[in-house]
C-alpha cells in the first residue's frame, strides 16, 4: 500500500497552530507565576511554572516536525488509511463502502497557509484528513465522492437485481 | 382487544391521545411543586410571624394562590394548544410528524432507516388503556435519543405499528408474506398470540435477578446499614446530637435504598420476558410495572454481548444483549436485553432460534478468545510510573512543609496504587480480542466478564493507536467505531499483536455484507 506523504505547507500550519495554543497555555502559566507565586515567594509553585513552561517550548519546537514526519494517508478503491500523531500514532481505517457524507473544510489557519481538511463521516463517526493543499483536498472529495456513488449505485443495482 | 384492532381502522392523519396532556401536566405539576416549596416558605414564615388573620397575610396567600392557579392554568392551555395542533401522518414510505403551534415544526422519517419500533406502557397509561409507540432510525445523530414517541389508545398504537411494520417489510423489498389466510397480517398477531419462541419463568427470572447483582451495589447497601448503626452507637442518647443523627440517617437511607432498588429492580423488569424470531425480526415483551414491546429488524443489530457479573461467572451464567441503535438509547433504558441468565448451552440454542443467522460459535465448542499478549503488561506497569512519581513528589513535600500529613499521603496513595496494579492484573487475566472469519470477540472485564461479537461489515471504522514502546514490544491497541447509542459506539480493542492488524484490515474490507 503507497502512502502520500503531506506538503511543506502542513508544516507550517502545524506549527502555527501549536504555538498559537502554546501561547496561550503559556502565557496563563507565565500570568500566574508573575501575579501569584514570585510576589509570594513560593519558591515551588516557581519552580513547577518554569518545568511546564520548559515542556511547552520544547513541544512546541519537536511534536510539530514529529507530527509532520509521521502524518502520511492512502486512498484506494477499498479504504482510506490514515496515520498520524505524536508521542502515540493513530492509524485510522475507514472502508469506502461505509461512507455517508463527505466536507471540506478550511479554517483561518489553514487560508493563511493554503490547506484544507477533507472530513469524512460514516454511521459511526467522523474521520478527517489534514493539512492537505487545497487542490489536492479538492481532488480526494472528487474521488471520495465518485466511490460513494459507485457504492450507491452497485448497491441499488443489487437490490434491483434481487427484487427482479 | 385484538377484535377491536381489527374494526378500526387507521386514519390518515391522527393526533395523540389526549391523555398526553395528563402526562405532560404531571410532569409539569411536580416542578412546579418544587418550586412553589422552595420559595414560598420564606413567605409562609413572615405571615406567621404577623398573624394568619391580617389583611396583609390574607392578599399575599391570595396573591400566591392565584399567582399558582394562572400559571398552572395557562400551561394546560399551551398543552393542549400543543396536543390540538400536533398531528402524526403515513405518507408514502415515510411517517410524518407536524406540529403547527406558535414555533412550528415538521418532522420527517423514512421508513426504510427504522431500526426499531417499540411499544411501552408505564402504570398510568396500563389505567388509561393507552401506550407510547417509539420509533428509532438507524441514524448517529439521533443514536442517543428516540426519534419518534407518540402516545396512542392501545387499540390505535397496535394499527399504526402494524402499518409501520408492513411498510418496513415492503421497502426491505419482502414479499408482504405476513398476509395469513383470514387477510389479516400477521405482523400484529406475533404480539397477540401465545406461541412465543423463548420464555421465561418466574423462576428464570428471579435466578436473573440474583444474577445481575452487582457486588459494588451489595457492598453499598452493606456498608449504609453499618453507616446506620454506627451513626446511632455514637450519638448515644445526647438530645443535642439528635437532629444531626437524623440527617445523617436519612442520607445513608437513601443510599442503602438506591443500592436495595438497583438490586430488586432486576427481578422485576424483565417479568413475563417472552420472544419470538418471525421473518427478518426478533419481538420481544417484558415488563411487570412497565410493559414495553420491541420489534428489531435482525439487519440492524451490530453486535451481540454475552454478560457475566462476578455471581454469573461463580453460577457460571450468561445474559445476552444487543448492540443497535433504538434499544437502551434513553436513560430508563439501561441496556438492550435480550436474554436472562442462562447456561452457554440454553444460550446458544436459544440464540440458534433468535438469531440463526448470527452463527456465533459451534456446538460443544467454548468462547475462544486470545488473552493479551504477556508483553503489555510492561506497557500498563509504566503507565503507573507517572503515578509512582507523582506520589513520591507529593510525600517529599509534605514532609518538608507539613508532616502531618505524610501517613494519610502514604496510606491512600499506597492503596491506590494497589487497586491500581490489580487493575492491571485483573485486566491482563480476563481482556482479550480474537479475529474470525465472520466476527471479531473482543472480552473485556474484572470481576464480572463481557463477550463482545462484532460482525466486520457492521464496523465503521478502526483506530488503533500505538507508541514506541509498543511498537518495540510488536504490540498494539485501539477501538471499533460501530453504530449505536452513546454507551455502544466505541468497542475497545484491548492489545493484541501487531501481526494482527493486516488480517483485521482484510477481514473488514473483504466481509460481504450480511
Amino acid at each position: 500500500m503507497k502512502y502520500e506523504k503531506l506538503s511543506k505547507r502542513a508544516l507550517g500550519c502545524m506549527y502555527a497552530a501549536t504555538w498559537i495554543g502554546i501561547i496561550i497555555i503559556g502565557g496563563i502559566v507565565a500570568a500566574a507565576n508573575f501575579i501569584f507565586f514570585i510576589p509570594g515567594e513560593l519558591q515551588i509553585a516557581q519552580t513547577i511554572c518554569w518545568c511546564v513552561l520548559g515542556v511547552i517550548l520544547i513541544i512546541g519546537i519537536v511534536s510539530p516536525w514529529f507530527r509532520f514526519h509521521r502524518y502520511c494517508y492512502s486512498i484506494n478503491d477499498e479504504c482510506i488509511d490514515i496515520k498520524e500523531g505524536y508521542i502515540f500514532v493513530e492509524r485510522n481505517i475507514v472502508p469506502i463502502e461505509r461512507l455517508h457524507k463527505l466536507q471540506t473544510n478550511r479554517g483561518p489557519i489553514d487560508q493563511l497557509f493554503g490547506v484544507a481538511k477533507v472530513i469524512v463521516t460514516t454511521a459511526g463517526g467522523d474521520v478527517v484528513i489534514r493539512f492537505l493543499e487545497v487542490q489536492k483536498a479538492e481532488e480526494i472529495a472528487d474521488l471520495l465522492r465518485m466511490r460513494i456513488n459507485e457504492a450507491a449505485r452497485r448497491e441499488k443495482g443489487g437490490e434491483a437485481n434481487g427484487e427482479q | 382487544m385484538g377484535n377491536n384492532s381489527q374494526r378500526e381502522a387507521l386514519p390518515e392523519r391522527f393526533r395523540c391521545h389526549p391523555s398526553i396532556i395528563l402526562e405532560d401536566i404531571g410532569a409539569f405539576f411536580i416542578v412546579i411543586m418544587i418550586v412553589i416549596i422552595g420559595n414560598v416558605g420564606d413567605e409562609l414564615g413572615e405571615i406567621q410571624r404577623g398573624g394568619w388573620q391580617s389583611p396583609d397575610a390574607m392578599f399575599t396567600l391570595w396573591l400566591i394562590l392565584g399567582g399558582f392557579i394562572f400559571v398552572f392554568g395557562l400551561f394546560i392551555g399551551i398543552f393542549v394548544r400543543r396536543w390540538s395542533k400536533t398531528f402524526i401522518s403515513i405518507v408514502d414510505n415515510t411517517i410524518v410528524w407536524e406540529k403547527n403551534t406558535l414555533n412550528k415544526k415538521k418532522n420527517t422519517i423514512g421508513i426504510k432507516n427504522i431500526s426499531n419500533v417499540n411499544i411501552e406502557q408505564n402504570i398510568l397509561e396500563m389505567i388509561l388503556g393507552t401506550c407510547k409507540v417509539k420509533l428509532d432510525t438507524n441514524s448517529l445523530s439521533t443514536a442517543d435519543s428516540t426519534d419518534f414517541k407518540i402516545v396512542l389508545k392501545k387499540s390505535r398504537a397496535d394499527l399504526f405499528r402494524k402499518r409501520v411494520m408492513e411498510l418496513m417489510n415492503e421497502a426491505e423489498g419482502e414479499e408482504s408474506s405476513a398476509e395469513t389466510e383470514s387477510g389479516q397480517s400477521s405482523v400484529l398477531d406475533i404480539f397477540e398470540e401465545k406461541n412465543y419462541d423463548v420464555t421465561a419463568s418466574v423462576l428464570d427470572i428471579f435466578f436473573h435477578g440474583l444474577c445481575s447483582i452487582h457486588i459494588f451495589t451489595v457492598v453499598l447497601a452493606i456498608s449504609s446499614v453499618v453507616g446506620i448503626y454506627f451513626t446511632i452507637k455514637n450519638v448515644g442518647g445526647r438530645a443535642g446530637d439528635l437532629l444531626s443523627m437524623l440527617s445523617a440517617i436519612i442520607a445513608i437511607a437513601f443510599v442503602f435504598f438506591s443500592a436495595v432498588y438497583n438490586i430488586a429492580k432486576g427481578f422485576f423488569r424483565y417479568y413475563g420476558f417472552q420472544a419470538k424470531r418471525f421473518q427478518n425480526k426478533i419481538y420481544l415483551r417484558y415488563g411487570l410495572f412497565k410493559k414495553v414491546n420491541y420489534a428489531i429488524p435482525v439487519s440492524k443489530i451490530n453486535a451481540v454481548c454475552l454478560n457475566q457479573t462476578l455471581i454469573a461467572r461463580i453460577c457460571r451464567r450468561y445474559s445476552v444483549e444487543l448492540v443497535n441503535v433504538g434499544m437502551g438509547d434513553e436513560n430508563q433504558e439501561e441496556s438492550s436485553f435480550l436474554l436472562w441468565f442462562n447456561s452457554l448451552e440454553q444460550i446458544r440454542e436459544y440464540l440458534n432460534i433468535l438469531l440463526p443467522e448470527f452463527e456465533m460459535w459451534e456446538a460443544n465448542q467454548k468462547i475462544t478468545c486470545e488473552k493479551q499478549p504477556l508483553s503489555s503488561i510492561f506497557v500498563k506497569l509504566f503507565s503507573t510510573v507517572w503515578y509512582i512519581l507523582l506520589l513520591a513528589g507529593l510525600i517529599w513535600f509534605f514532609n518538608e512543609f507539613e508532616k502531618n500529613f505524610v501517613l494519610p499521603v502514604c496510606i491512600y496513595g499506597g492503596a491506590l496504587l494497589v487497586i491500581m496494579w490489580l487493575n492491571i492484573l485483573l485486566s491482563m487475566l480476563n481482556d482479550g480480542v480474537s479475529f474470525g472469519s465472520k466476527y471479531m470477540i473482543t472480552i473485556y472485564g474484572r470481576f464480572g466478564k463481557t463477550y463482545k461479537w462484532i460482525a466486520y461489515d457492521k464496523v465503521q471504522y478502526v483506530q488503533l493507536k500505538q507508541n514506541i514502546w509498543m511498537k518495540k514490544l510488536g504490540i498494539i491497541k485501539g477501538n471499533v467505531f460501530v453504530l449505536a447509542s452513546l454507551k455502544n459506539r466505541v468497542q475497545n480493542l484491548p492489545f493484541f499483536s501487531t501481526k494482527n492488524v493486516e488480517l483485521l484490515k482484510e477481514r473488514m474490507l473483504n466481509s460481504p455484507e450480511r
